[in-house]
């Protein structure tokens, strides 16, 4: 299994800011997860400022994998400081959601 | 003719009577409305983005619209940098962004375009770190995406921003949608919702979304995170509610409540931040062994 790169602007373009443009990302990302052995992501060097939009890309996958794996399986490139420190404080809010939500179904299943 | 007049300062403090006016001219029925601004000598975004949306919902109800401008010649000469008479159409063969001014903008969609000319624009006159510059382009944006996904609106919605050398940034966005009440009352989840300002207050909070069963939920809680450390102001107006969080006096403040005489149909968010600071810090966890990337 190769590397497989995701460069923001060639995906999106301008359209860096709503959950329907982050969407084209993920799925970049779902459709690459088991055939890459890392998933690298070019920024550019952009700003992105946009929860909508890192939220859509990066909170989701809070949902499907374990934080080891996201951790491990995802490399940013060139990304801006603020939007590195939006990207780790939506993924860390997205996976106490997650605890929560897990502890709330095993208290109402038990 | 009706003539709607306003006061000497339209601003956010008298958004009871401006709104209540602007209402009045929209609902009334003749064919001319005038609007009048001979005793106007100051007004801010909330004013500006309120007004032209309600010249605009005149006109568009068949109303003929003409102006009395103001004789302070400062606040006319702002108007007509702006595109206020224009509506807040684009200016096309003028100068749309100068130096020291923010276009007023009708949008349709989100337009990356005309926030990274807002960001610069402000940049140029206040020589913000960039961390308060990210959190404004981040505060645009989440605007911009609550608008086109929860307010219903038809006819767009209409954003301004102003730079002061002393008091910050203001900027201010109006629509002219469904409302916050009506948004998240529609969802099964919030529909025991019966009054704006319980309404706005849940909307601010963490996962609070109309998009059902949906990620979402974030945007509003993050713009009241930065203006928290930030220790700025956003006013939230929606329906007959209106609210307004002061962080100047520390992050433990208690919103101030307030019932519009006349119900706004559609919903105004306006945020004061200051412009000096950092504006990073606020997405800074307390536990570094948190972060993944």
């Amino acid at each position: 299994m190769g590397d497989f790169l995701i460069n923001i602007k060639d995906v999106c373009g301008r359209n860096i800011v709503t959950r329907d443009d982050g969407k084209k990302v993920h799925d970049l990302i779902i459709g690459q997860w088991k055939k890459s052995e890392k998933i690298k992501i070019d920024f550019g060097n952009v700003l992105i400022a946009s929860v909508s939009f890192i939220d859509e890309i990066f909170g989701k996958l809070a949902f499907e994998f374990d934080r080891q794996e996201v951790g491990s399986k995802l490399q940013m490139l060139n990304i801006q400081e603020y939007d590195r420190a939006l990207l780790n404080d939506i993924l860390v809010s997205r996976y106490k959601q997650k605890e929560l939500e897990n502890s709330k179904s095993l208290y109402s299943t038990g | 003719m009706y003539t709607v007049k306003f006061p000497l300062l339209i601003t956010i403090r008298n958004a009871n009577c401006i709104i209540q006016r602007c209402e009045d001219a929209i609902s009334s029925n003749e064919k001319e409305v005038l609007f009048d601004f001979s005793i106007c000598a100051f007004s801010d975004p909330f004013a500006i983005t309120l007004l032209v949306g309600a010249m605009k919902a005149c006109a568009a109800k068949g109303h003929e619209v003409k102006f009395l401008p103001s004789p302070n010649e400062k606040l006319d000469k702002y108007f007509k940098s702006i595109g206020f008479y224009e509506f807040g159409a684009s200016m096309v063969g003028k100068s749309r962004f100068s130096d020291q001014q923010v276009e007023l903008k009708h949008l349709t969609a989100i337009d990356p375009v005309y926030t990274d000319a807002v960001i610069q624009v402000l940049q140029r006159i206040l020589r913000m770190s960039r961390g308060v510059r990210a959190s404004l382009h981040l505060s645009i944006n989440e605007l911009l995406t609550n608008t086109f996904d929860h307010s219903g609106t038809v006819v767009g919605c209409f954003i301004c921003a102003q730079a002061y050398k002393k008091r910050g940034v203001s900027i201010c966005l109006t629509d002219f949608g469904i409302g916050i009440l009506k948004s998240l009352s529609s969802t099964k989840e919030y529909s025991y919702l019966n009054n704006s300002i319980d309404a706005i207050e849940l909307a601010i909070k963490e996962g609070v979304t109309s998009r059902a069963g949906r990620l979402a939920g974030l945007g509003l809680t993050h713009i009241h995170r930065f203006l928290k450390v930030n220790e700025g102001q956003i006013h939230i107006i929606s329906g007959d509610g209106w609210v307004h969080w002061n962080y100047k006096n520390g992050n433990s403040v208690i919103p101030k409540r307030k019932k519009l005489a006349v119900a706004f149909e559609g919903t105004i968010v306006n945020i004061i931040a200051r412009a000096d600071g950092e504006g990073l810090y606020f997405l800074t966890s307390e536990n570094p062994e948190e972060q993944i990337f």
